[in-house]
C-alpha cells in the first residue's frame, strides 16, 4: 500500500502559544487512520498544516517535513463546527457549486450522504439547516472532488448520539470506497471502531502508534491508559 | 511612524496649544484687537539671519516694510533693506522686535490685526467650546444611558426612544433653526453658552445608547449585585462601581467628538451666527477668508483653518490611540467603532 | 449591543420625525419675541391691509399650538404656505431644491461607498502596504478638516487654476446648452461639492469596512474556503466583501442625519441650490413657512432614506428575512 502522506518531526508553533511536536506519522492509501487526543492538543492545527492552510493563520510556523505523495487537491477537510463552516450569506447551493464540479457529481454526492433534498433545497441558507444536516453537507462538499484523503476533524463532537451513529456509518461507507480517512477525535471508542491504525497525541507529542488491538491490549503511555480506563465499554471492530 | 510616537506628538501639540491659549497674554506678540490699518493684510514677516550683503547675524532680524497700493486695489509690502530690526524681549510678551518693524508671524487681517495673536486668543473660545460641549454631551448621555440601562423597563424604553429621536435629527438644520430662534442681540457669553448647549443637545444621544448597553451587561456582574445586597444606594452604585468601567469608552468618545464641536462652532461663527465680534474664535477669524479676492492675494488669512485642522487631527489621533489601547486591554468590552 | 430584529425598524423610528421636527422648529421660531410680520409691517412696500390679511389667514394672533394646527391642516392639502423672501409658494421652491439635494447626496454617497468598500477590502488584506498607509492618512485628514474650510480651499484652488466652476449648479449660459452639454455642465459643478461631501463619508466608511473585513478574516469559514481551493481574490471580493458590508448597511440608517447635514453644509459653502442653502437663507430672513416647509422636506428625506436602508438590509441579510436575527 503506498503512502499518501508522511510527516517527519513536524513541529508547529504559535507566536505566543504552544508548540506541538515533534511528531511523525504516515498515512497510507485507503486506510483509516485516527489521531486521538484531548481538545487543544493541536489536532486541528495538524490538519491545517497537512492541508497547507496554516500559512494563512497569522504567526503559526511549521518546522519539519511533510511529504505529500498526492496533490493538495486530493486532500479534503471536514471542519469541526458545521455551524461556523459556511458563509452565512450565500445559499448552500451556490457554495457547493463554487467547488467547480458538475451538477451531476453534486447530486450524486448529496445522495450519497443522504441529505434529504426533498425537505431542504439548494436555495436555502446555512442557518436554516440543522447541525446534522450541515455536517452531512460538509462531508458532501469534501467528497465531491473525489479526494484520496479525507481529513475529518472531530466530526461528531457537536452531534447527539443518534446523529453520531449515522455519521459514523457514512464514514464507513466512504472508507469502503477506498478513500483514506484521517479521523481526528478525542473520542477513543469511535476511533477504534472505524480505524485500522491510530496515533495517540498527548501534550503535542505522539506517544503511541499502532492498531487498535495493540493499543487496547498493551497501552504504553500513561495517558493512553487513562483514556482507556475512562471508557466504560469498548468494542474493538 | 509608530502609533505611539504619533500619539505623543499629538498630545504634546494639544498640551502646548492649551497652555498657549491660557497664557495668551504672555505669548501673543500683540493685542488681538489692536488695529493697524496702515498694515492691513500684511504678509507673515520673515526672519532673516543673513542680510542682503551676505553677512550672518546671530540674532534674527526683520526688515520693516512699506505699504504699496497695487493697480488691482490690493496692497503689497516692500521690504526696506536699509534697516534691520532685531528680535528682542517684547514689551508685552516673550518675543518682540525693534520698531518700526512688526513681528507678524502669520500676517495680519484686513484691519491690520495680528493673526497669530488672534489665533491664540481664539483658541480659548474654540477649544473650550469643543471641550465643554463634548463633556456636557457625554456627561448627559452617560446619565441618561446609565439610568436607562440600570433600571430597565419602561424608563429604559422611554429614554431610548428620546435618545434615538435626537440621533435622527440632522444636526445642521437644528443648529440653524435653533440659532434663528434666538434674539440676535445676545452678549458673547450668552452666545457661547447657547452654542455649547445646542451642540450638546445634538450629540448626547449616541453616547446614551452605548452606555445603556454597557450598563445592561455590567448590571449583571457580581460586584454590582453585591453592592445592591449590601444596601448601597443607586447613585453610589452608579458612580463608584459602574462609572469606572465605562471610563475607557467615555475618554475615547470625548476625544473623538471634540473636533465635531469645534467644527460646529466654527461653522456657526463663520456664517455670523455664532461668536461675534469683538469676541474672537477660530470660526469668526475665518470670516475674512470668505472673500476670494482677499484670499487670492493674501492667503495667510486661511491660517485659522489650519489651526482647526491640526487641533482636530490631534484629537482624532489621541482618540484612536485610546481606543486601540482600550480594546487590547479589555477584550470583553465592546467599543463600537 | 442588543439588536432589534424588527422589520423596518429604522423606518418606524424615523416616522415620528415627520411630525416632531416641524413642531420643534415651529416652537423654536416662535420663541423669538415678535413675529415675522413685524418686520413686514415696517416695509413700506407692503400695505397694512395686506399684512392684516395675512395675519388673519395664518391665525398669527392665536396661541402656538393653534397656529400649528392650522399649519398642519394646510399641509395636508399640500399647501406649504407662501414664502415672503422669495415671493413664491413654498412648495415650488422646495421641490426644485429637493431634486438638487438628492442629486448631490446620491452621487457623493455612491462614489464614496464604492471606493470605501473596494479600498477597505484591499487595505484589510494588505495592512502593511503603502496603499493602506496612504489611505489611513487621507482618512485622518478628511475627518479632521472642517468641511466648509475644505470647500473654500477647493473653490479657491479651482479659481486659481481654472477648470472647475466656482460654485453654484449651472453656468450662466446654461440655457443655451444642448442636452448633453447641460449634463456635463451640471457634472462639472458637482465635482467640488460632491468631493467634499463624499470624502467625509469615505473616510468613515473606509475605516469601518477595513475593520469589519479584518474581523471577517478571522472567521473559520474563510479559512475553510482556502482548503477548498477557492482562489484568493474570489474569497476577498465575494465572501469577505458580502459579510463585511452587512454591518455597514445596518449603520446606513444612522448615517443618514449626518449625510443630510453634511450635504447642507456643502451646499451653503459652494452655492449649490439645495435644501441646505435655502434653509440658511430662510433662517436669516426669518421666513417662517419656508423654514417649516424645509424641515418637513428634510424629515421626508430622512424617512424615505431609512425606508430604503431597511429594504436594503432585508435584501442583504438572509438571516433577517427568516427572522433569525441580525449579523453577529
Amino acid at each position: 500500500m503506498s503512502v499518501l502522506m508522511d510527516v517527519k518531526d513536524l513541529v508547529l508553533s504559535y507566536p505566543k502559544g504552544p508548540r506541538f511536536g515533534p511528531m511523525s506519522f504516515e498515512i497510507r492509501e485507503g486506510e483509516a487512520f485516527a489521531l486521538v487526543g484531548e481538545s487543544g492538543a493541536g489536532k486541528t492545527t495538524v490538519a491545517f498544516a497537512l492541508t497547507n492552510v496554516l500559512r494563512f493563520k497569522r504567526g503559526k510556523r511549521i518546522n519539519g517535513k511533510i511529504n505529500r505523495h498526492c496533490s493538495y487537491k486530493e486532500i479534503s477537510y471536514v471542519p469541526q463546527d458545521p455551524a461556523a463552516a459556511l458563509d452565512p450569506l450565500f445559499t448552500i447551493g451556490s457554495q457547493i457549486r463554487e467547488l467547480g464540479c458538475s451538477e451531476v457529481a453534486i447530486r450524486d454526492v448529496l445522495e450519497k450522504v443522504r441529505l434529504p433534498l426533498e425537505n431542504i433545497s439548494l436555495q436555502s441558507y446555512p442557518h436554516e439547516l440543522s447541525g446534522g444536516m450541515l455536517q452531512r453537507l460538509l462531508i458532501a462538499m469534501a467528497l465531491v472532488r473525489k479526494p484520496k484523503l479525507l481529513i475529518a476533524d472531530e466530526p461528531t463532537s457537536s452531534l447527539d448520539v443518534i446523529h453520531q451513529a449515522e455519521i459514523m456509518k457514512l464514514f464507513r461507507a466512504v472508507h469502503a470506497e477506498g478513500i483514506a480517512i484521517l479521523f481526528i477525535t478525542h473520542h477513543l471508542p469511535l476511533a477504534m471502531a472505524l480505524c485500522s491504525r491510530m496515533a495517540v497525541l498527548f501534550e503535542g507529542k505522539i506517544v503511541e502508534t499502532g492498531t487498535p488491538q495493540m493499543i487496547f491490549q498493551t497501552p504504553q503511555h500513561e495517558f493512553t491508559k487513562r483514556l482507556l480506563a475512562a471508557v466504560p465499554m469498548l468494542e474493538v471492530a | 511612524m509608530k502609533h505611539g510616537f504619533l500619539f505623543w506628538c499629538a498630545t504634546l501639540f494639544l498640551g502646548g496649544l492649551i497652555l498657549s491659549a491660557c497664557f495668551a497674554d504672555r505669548i501673543a506678540p500683540y493685542d488681538p484687537n489692536l488695529e493697524n490699518r496702515t498694515q492691513a493684510l500684511h504678509p507673515p514677516t520673515l526672519l532673516h539671519f543673513w542680510d542682503e550683503k551676505g553677512r550672518f547675524h546671530k540674532r534674527p532680524f526683520i526688515y520693516p516694510t512699506q505699504g504699496v497700493f497695487e493697480a488691482n486695489m490690493t496692497r503689497s509690502y516692500d521690504a526696506i533693506h536699509k534697516k534691520k530690526c532685531f528680535l528682542r524681549r517684547g514689551t508685552r510678551a516673550l518675543l518682540g522686535v525693534q520698531s518700526p518693524a512688526r513681528l507678524y508671524l502669520l500676517g495680519t487681517d484686513s484691519r491690520g490685526r495680528d493673526i497669530f495673536s488672534r489665533i491664540l486668543y481664539g483658541a480659548r473660545v474654540s477649544l473650550s467650546i469643543g471641550i465643554f460641549g463634548a463633556f456636557v454631551a457625554v456627561a448627559f448621555g452617560f446619565f441618561v444611558g446609565a439610568l436607562a440601562g440600570y433600571f430597565g423597563g419602561w424608563l429604559d424604553h422611554l429614554l431610548m426612544r428620546v435618545a434615538e429621536f435626537f440621533i435622527m435629527i440632522p444636526a445642521l438644520y437644528l443648529l440653524l433653526a435653533l440659532r434663528s430662534a434666538l434674539p440676535p442681540t445676545l452678549d458673547s457669553f450668552q452666545v457661547y453658552l447657547l452654542i455649547v448647549l445646542i451642540l450638546s443637545a445634538i450629540g448626547w444621544g449616541g453616547v446614551a445608547r452605548v452606555i445603556r448597553g454597557m450598563v445592561l451587561s455590567l448590571r449583571e456582574r457580581e460586584f454590582v449585585q453585591a453592592a445592591q445586597v449590601l444596601g448601597r444606594k443607586t447613585p453610589e452604585i452608579l458612580m463608584r462601581h459602574i462609572l469606572p468601567h465605562t471610563f475607557g469608552y467615555l475618554a475615547v468618545i470625548v476625544s473623538i467628538s471634540i473636533p465635531s464641536y469645534i467644527f460646529g462652532e466654527s461653522f456657526l461663527s463663520v456664517l455670523g451666527l455664532g461668536i461675534q465680534e469683538p469676541a474672537i474664535s477660530w470660526g469668526n477669524l475665518l470670516m475674512e477668508s470668505l472673500s476670494y479676492s482677499v484670499v487670492r492675494f493674501h492667503p495667510w488669512v486661511l491660517y485659522p483653518g489650519l489651526a482647526i485642522f491640526l487641533t482636530a487631527l490631534c484629537f482624532n489621533i489621541v482618540g484612536d490611540h485610546l481606543k486601540a489601547s482600550q480594546v487590547s486591554e479589555d477584550k470583553t468590552g465592546e467599543i463600537p467603532s | 449591543m442588543s439588536r432589534r430584529n424588527l422589520f423596518f425598524h429604522r423606518f418606524l423610528m424615523a416616522l415620528p420625525l415627520l411630525f416632531l421636527l416641524p413642531l420643534l422648529t415651529f416652537w423654536l421660531m416662535h420663541l423669538v419675541p415678535g413675529n415675522y410680520f413685524d418686520s413686514l409691517r415696517m416695509n413700506p412696500q407692503i400695505s397694512q391691509a395686506t399684512v392684516a390679511q395675512y395675519e388673519k389667514l395664518y391665525h398669527l394672533n392665536e396661541p402656538v399650538l393653534v397656529q400649528y394646527g392650522y399649519w398642519l391642516k394646510q399641509l395636508c392639502k399640500l399647501d406649504f404656505g407662501y414664502s415672503f423672501a422669495y415671493k413664491q409658494p413654498v412648495l415650488d421652491i422646495l421641490l426644485s431644491r429637493l431634486a438638487n439635494t438628492v442629486l448631490l447626496t446620491g452621487v457623493s454617497f455612491a462614489w464614496a461607498w464604492i471606493l470605501a468598500v473596494f479600498l477597505g477590502l484591499l487595505a484589510a488584506r494588505y495592512p502593511r502596504s503603502f496603499l493602506n498607509g496612504l489611505l489611513e492618512w487621507i482618512a485622518y485628514g478628511a475627518l479632521s478638516v472642517p468641511n466648509f474650510f475644505l470647500c473654500l480651499l477647493l473653490l479657491y484652488l479651482a479659481a486659481a487654476w481654472g477648470g472647475l466652476p466656482l460654485g453654484g449648479m449651472r453656468s450662466v449660459a446654461y440655457e443655451s446648452f444642448s442636452g448633453g452639454e447641460k449634463a456635463v455642465d451640471i457634472l462639472r459643478h458637482l465635482v467640488i461639492p460632491s468631493f467634499v461631501l463624499g470624502i467625509g463619508i469615505f473616510a468613515f466608511l473606509f475605516r469601518l469596512m477595513r475593520a469589519q473585513a479584518r474581523e471577517i478574516f478571522e472567521k473559520d469559514f474563510i479559512l475553510y474556503l482556502r482548503i477548498w481551493h477557492i482562489p484568493g481574490p474570489k474569497i476577498l471580493f465575494k465572501h469577505v466583501a458580502r459579510n463585511a458590508i452587512n454591518p455597514l448597511v445596518t449603520l446606513l440608517g444612522m448615517q443618514l442625519p449626518a449625510l443630510v447635514s453634511g450635504a447642507a453644509l456643502v451646499e451653503i459653502f459652494t452655492g449649490w441650490p439645495g435644501l441646505g442653502s435655502v434653509m440658511l437663507q430662510a433662517v436669516r430672513a426669518q421666513d417662517l413657512f419656508l423654514v417649516l416647509g424645509n424641515m418637513v422636506m428634510v424629515s421626508c428625506l430622512l424617512v424615505v432614506g431609512n425606508l430604503l436602508s431597511d429594504i436594503l438590509l432585508l435584501i442583504v441579510d438572509p438571516r433577517i428575512r427568516s427572522g433569525k436575527g441580525g449579523p453577529s
